[in-house]
């Protein structure tokens, strides 16, 4: 393994413990930017409790999470109730390690196929074509992104169960790049069975696997319906675990109807707070539109030589659009932009991007603290902090999508112009 | 599309066409906006910018019901401040428990008396311990939900601070009259508290279960009433009342719902006490606008340490509306007659307040939480401040990122000299970059100065060190002097070890801008006035800094620069604002004998900035440490920045 790499993780591995150990490791779980109905450890504590005592978790309120992750906390919790941090900080380690080797073969995979096409390239674009130190840096860069990320240190300091969703994520990413179809529609079915949203991954991974196939739509086809039966399937073993299908309800359910409207710093929650009740349906229909499958076919269309980007785009908006967003995931989809660190030229909204996620991600907590604690401040305080924080994660998405389609359009066209002549995309 | 990402490829060329105009006026167009922002509050204090009061919670219903307050209430008060002065001879130190717990317990209350330890962090274990008395009346209505707080620091004859004897009869000779009422629908407790703050601090914990600060035992209450809902401070000086002062600045600058304030105002009105802000008896006239702004700038000041005013302060931090009557004593030695009259108002007043907060429905939720008092019937609420302040810190942010346009197309600039002639015409989207910026240095300095105020915020704050000190037989004092001698000394010395070139200074500086406008901004979220304070300190100093400067060596010009940077140190100010206040406070004194107190002064300040934080959790120490002091070294590594030597690049090309 590569020693920066190791150093890297080391590093970073203590600096998780540290503050888990620390007495902020309390009140940084508590937070509604970290822990949400759907990822909380607390509920994930009592849920177990339930369980244990016999009582079905889901029919209350409080439990939310797939069966299968009751059934491997029920079991963590009794056995290694002490080491739970220790095992989240190793679970999150290791969602690195595999982006790392993702990204890397992703990489590969994306030099390989510049150099199929580098004979049609205009001249002087050298700057902005992967080069083949690439293969080493950009893995490197995305891991690091990950490990280091704020956010990332905060979410697997809450203890969320979005630390088992971001491993299931890494482990998708690296068995699509290293084309294990099997293992990658298994992870990608658990996590559609905790989040609900990733299912739309299914069409980058589709496009992935029948690349080099004579025959793609029968195989992407093929692909599609072998990732619904094992999705099935898990449900079905869920079911006979549980004796019931309530888990569907409490699961998907409450992720599509967005039933609880704690805050958080998505943009459901104030929305649906004012609905009248009677258009309630009609706006969760298309907000839950908006978030799947709205630019799920445009973007597909646009990008379908590239699926890698096109995971990283459908990732980055169903993360964003969810209904219980938490900063977690967040992390996770940053750490696989710095893949298309050959687009950055072409950039522009960086600084901007990066200044209002520094600002909003100390502003948000402080209005929430007046809100909440000092009792001063109002959900409107927090609302305006959280839009502007989710226009700023919009900017960022907007601004790689048009930096992709410009390198495009450049490594073909040159990167020099007359200039009389008037360049527009518009 | 254009608003989310300009799609067309030729956007480069336009920037380039601004980038001169930028660089030339970037300082002189944040400044500008720090000046309007400036100016803007300054506007604030002409009246037309300025609101009247007004009720927003219906159900207060100010003033509505009819007193029911008779004669008698007003002579129990006369004989229970005549049996208090006697108790007094004979507890010169501290509360006549016994006394008054008889009397709380004859009235009919539920008495309770509260322990509570303070091990003082400081001087190896030294332990304080206190009492407070309380009972609580428990509303005929309704189960125990809701409540009100009335309360009352007592201070012992040997006090250093005003005495203010009259205020327990008065409050028992309403808890007299009170529990004869059958309409109460909230428990009303009525607190007497030991040790000034220290006392309610412990009353607060207890009441909420908070355990986690181990330097304050706050012990355990043996009764308790609902959650308390609002609360009221009295402090009578005498029966021979001139006015009432109001007090609102909590802890952390946080102020009471305004409703409540107004509420106050009203019966104090309706009651022929006139009620002044800040002792402050005679009201200015309205479109007096320099007595405006400094009657704001006087709110401001207090608000801005984060030191509560009084013993509501503490209130506010588990979102309990508070505030304190002060009722100030008539200087005059004529005896007034007219005593029994103000009893009688001042036990309205306590009447109309409870019933008042009585009638209420749900909590305070209504009205402002944000907004600054001019006079006791005009404020200036978030919408009409939170400009002035948010054009400051955007300058810093706007700065931030001009810099970075300007740093980034200077790159593209030099680059552009070396290319071809001939492709002038051109334009280049994409270059190669050739220089190329030291990413991980800028990182250690960031880390390393925030690591140092961390450590300074550990070693004066740790309690190994102060029990180390104290068994070296150092005092307190000198420890944390000592301590923060070291910590300057470090921080000056940081440049010797971490230097950078100009192009990443340019970088550092894009960093720092942004930590202090975003500081800027929550603070000013927080607290205004602190906000507002060092918003108007720092601004400029960040906004005029101009690091380009350095590459020319000039002798002069970098001692003056160092010597503002020396100036602008957070205890160099600290420094200077407290000789300016005793200078203010005592000046027919000696002008060294006042700066040689003052450095005294600063030192005991910084102990009770210590002590305020562990105690009472007031998070201006921690903010100096944590992050402006970590800014004022990165403002002195860029201070001693290098030019980048031109002529060597020359010769390898």
């Amino acid at each position: 393994m590569n020693k920066k790499l190791l150093y890297s993780l080391l590093i970073s591995g203590a600096i998780r413990y540290f503050i888990s150990i620390s007495k902020y490791s309390r009140s940084i779980e508590n937070h509604v930017e970290i822990s949400t109905p759907l990822n909380s450890f607390k509920r994930l504590k009592e849920g177990v409790f339930l369980y244990d005592n016999g009582i079905d978790p889901y029919d209350g309120d409080i439990f939310h999470e797939s069966p299968f992750i009751l059934i491997a906390a029920n079991f963590l919790l009794k056995n290694f109730g002490e080491f739970i941090s220790l095992i989240l900080i190793i679970i999150d380690l290791l969602s690195a390690v595999f982006i790392y080797y993702g990204s890397k073969s992703i990489s590969k995979r994306n030099y390989e196929r510049q150099q199929l096409e580098v004979s049609t390239y205009a001249k002087g674009t050298e700057e902005i074509q992967f080069s083949k130190s690439d293969i080493d840096n950009i893995p490197f860069i995305c891991a690091f992104a990950y490990l280091f990320n704020p956010y990332s240190i905060l979410n697997c300091v809450g203890q969320t169960t979005t630390v088992w969703s971001n491993f299931l994520l890494s482990v998708v990413i690296y068995s699509m790049s290293k084309n294990m179809k099997f293992i990658c529609l298994l992870a990608l079915a658990f996590e559609t069975q905790k989040n609900f949203y990733p299912f739309v991954l299914i069409v980058p991974i589709a496009l992935a696997f029948s690349e080099n196939d004579k025959s793609k739509n029968l195989k992407r086809i093929i692909t599609v319906v072998t990732f619904a039966s094992i999705f099935g399937l898990l449900n079905y073993i869920a079911f006979t675990y549980m004796g019931n299908w309530k888990f569907l309800d409490s699961t998907f359910g409450f992720i599509i109807h967005c039933r609880d409207l704690t805050p958080n710093i998505g943009l459901f929650w104030y929305f649906f707070t004012e609905m009248f009740d009677h258009f309630r349906e009609l706006f969760l229909y298309t907000f839950q539109l908006n978030t799947t499958i709205l630019y799920l076919f445009p973007l597909t269309f646009t990008f379908k030589e590239s699926p890698e980007f096109l995971l990283t785009i459908l990732l980055s908006l169903v993360t964003i659009f969810s209904s219980y967003p938490c900063i977690g995931a967040i992390a996770f989809y940053m750490s696989l932009i710095p893949l298309w660190k050959r687009c950055s030229p072409f950039m522009s909204h960086n600084f901007i991007v990066i200044a209002t996620f520094i600002v909003t991600s100390i502003l948000g907590p402080t209005v929430y603290h007046l809100w909440m604690y000092a009792n001063s401040a109002n959900a409107n305080f927090y609302f305006g902090v959280t839009l502007v924080f989710c226009t700023s994660q919009i900017f960022l998405l907007t601004d790689l999508c048009f930096a992709y389609l410009k390198r495009k359009f450049c490594l073909t066209n040159g990167v020099t112009f007359d200039k009389t002549m008037k360049l527009s995309l518009e | 599309m254009g608003i989310l990402s300009n799609p067309s490829i030729g956007a480069h060329e336009k920037k380039t066409k601004y980038i001169t105009i930028i660089n030339k006026y970037s300082n002189l167009f944040c400044f500008l906006l720090y000046l309007i922002g400036f100016g803007w509050f300054c506007a604030l204090s002409f009246p037309q910018f300025q609101s009247n009061t007004y009720f927003s919670e219906n159900a207060l219903l100010p003033g509505l019901v009819l007193s029911e307050l008779k004669m008698d209430s007003v002579n129990l008060a006369k004989t229970y401040l005549n049996e208090l002065e006697h108790e007094r001879t004979s507890h010169k130190s501290n509360i006549p428990y016994p006394w008054m717990q008889a009397k709380m317990k004859q009235i009919g209350l539920k008495t309770y008396i509260h322990n509570f330890t303070l091990n003082y962090p400081f001087g190896g274990g030294k332990r304080f311990e206190g009492k407070n008395i309380y009972g609580i009346l428990r509303g005929p209505r309704i189960g125990a939900t809701e409540s009100i707080v009335i309360s009352v620091p007592y201070r012992p004859p040997n006090t250093a601070h005003t005495s203010i004897t009259a205020s327990v009869p008065l409050i028992l000779a309403f808890a007299d009259f009170a529990r004869r009422q059958k309409y109460w629908s909230k428990d009303i407790i009525f607190l007497v508290t030991d040790q000034e703050q220290l006392g309610m601090q412990a009353f607060l914990e207890a009441y909420y279960g908070e355990d986690e600060n181990n330097i304050l035992d706050s012990g355990t209450l043996y009764g308790k009433a609902g959650s308390i809902v609002a609360a009221i401070n009295m402090e009578i000086q005498d029966f021979d009342v001139d006015f009432n002062s109001l007090k609102i600045e909590g802890l952390n600058g946080q102020l009471p719902n305004l409703d409540l304030h107004n509420l106050v105002v009203k019966l104090s009105h309706k009651n022929g006490i006139p009620i002044g802000y800040k002792t402050k008896m005679s009201e200015h006239p309205r479109d007096d606008v320099i007595a405006n702004f400094f009657s704001l700038l006087s709110m401001m000041w207090t608000q801005s340490s984060g030191v509560p005013n009084g013993n509501h302060g503490l209130f506010h931090k588990y979102g309990i509306e508070a505030l304190t009557i002060e009722a100030v004593k008539r200087e005059t030695s004529v005896k007034n007659n007219n005593v029994h009259h103000k009893i009688m108002a001042l036990l309205k007043i306590i009447e109309g307040i409870s019933r008042s907060l009585n009638n209420l429905l749900e909590r305070f939720h209504q009205s402002f939480f944000f907004y600054v008092i001019v006079s006791a019937d005009r404020f200036i609420s978030i919408g009409d401040y939170m400009p002035s302040v948010g054009l400051m810190s955007a300058s810093l942010l706007i700065k931030s990122f001009l810099l970075w346009l300007i740093a980034n197309n200077k790159n593209e600039d030099d680059e552009q000299e070396n290319e071809n002639k001939e492709e002038e015409d051109k334009i280049v989207i994409v270059r190669k970059s050739k220089t190329t910026i030291d990413y991980i240095k800028i990182g250690t300095i960031i880390l390393c100065s925030h690591i140092v105020g961390v450590g300074a915020l550990l070693i004066t704050t740790n309690k190994f060190i102060h029990d180390y000190l104290f068994s070296m037989n150092i005092p307190t004092q000198t420890g944390i002097f000592y301590s923060i001698i070291f910590i300057i000394a470090v921080s000056l010395l940081m440049p010797k070890f971490l230097r950078l070139n100009v192009i990443d200074a340019q970088y550092l500086n894009i960093v720092l801008l942004i930590e202090l406008g975003t500081m800027l901004l929550s603070v000013s979220m927080l607290n205004f006035s602190l906000g507002f304070f060092l918003c108007v300190f720092i601004t400029p100093f960040a906004i005029l800094i101009n690091i380009q400067e350095n590459s020319r060596r000039n002798l002069l010009k970098f001692l003056i620069r160092s010597l503002i940077h020396l100036i602008i140190h957070p205890i160099t100010v600290l420094y200077g604002i407290i000789c300016l206040l005793s200078y203010i406070a005592f000046n027919e004194m000696n002008f060294n004998y006042i700066v040689d107190k003052s450095f005294t002064a600063t030192i005991d300040a910084i102990t009770f900035a210590v002590v305020d934080s562990l105690i009472y959790g007031n998070w201006l120490f921690d903010l100096t440490f944590l992050i402006l002091l970590p800014c004022w070294i990165m403002l002195w590594i860029l201070n001693f920045s290098k030019p980048i030597e031109k002529k060597n690049k020359d010769k390898s090309e």
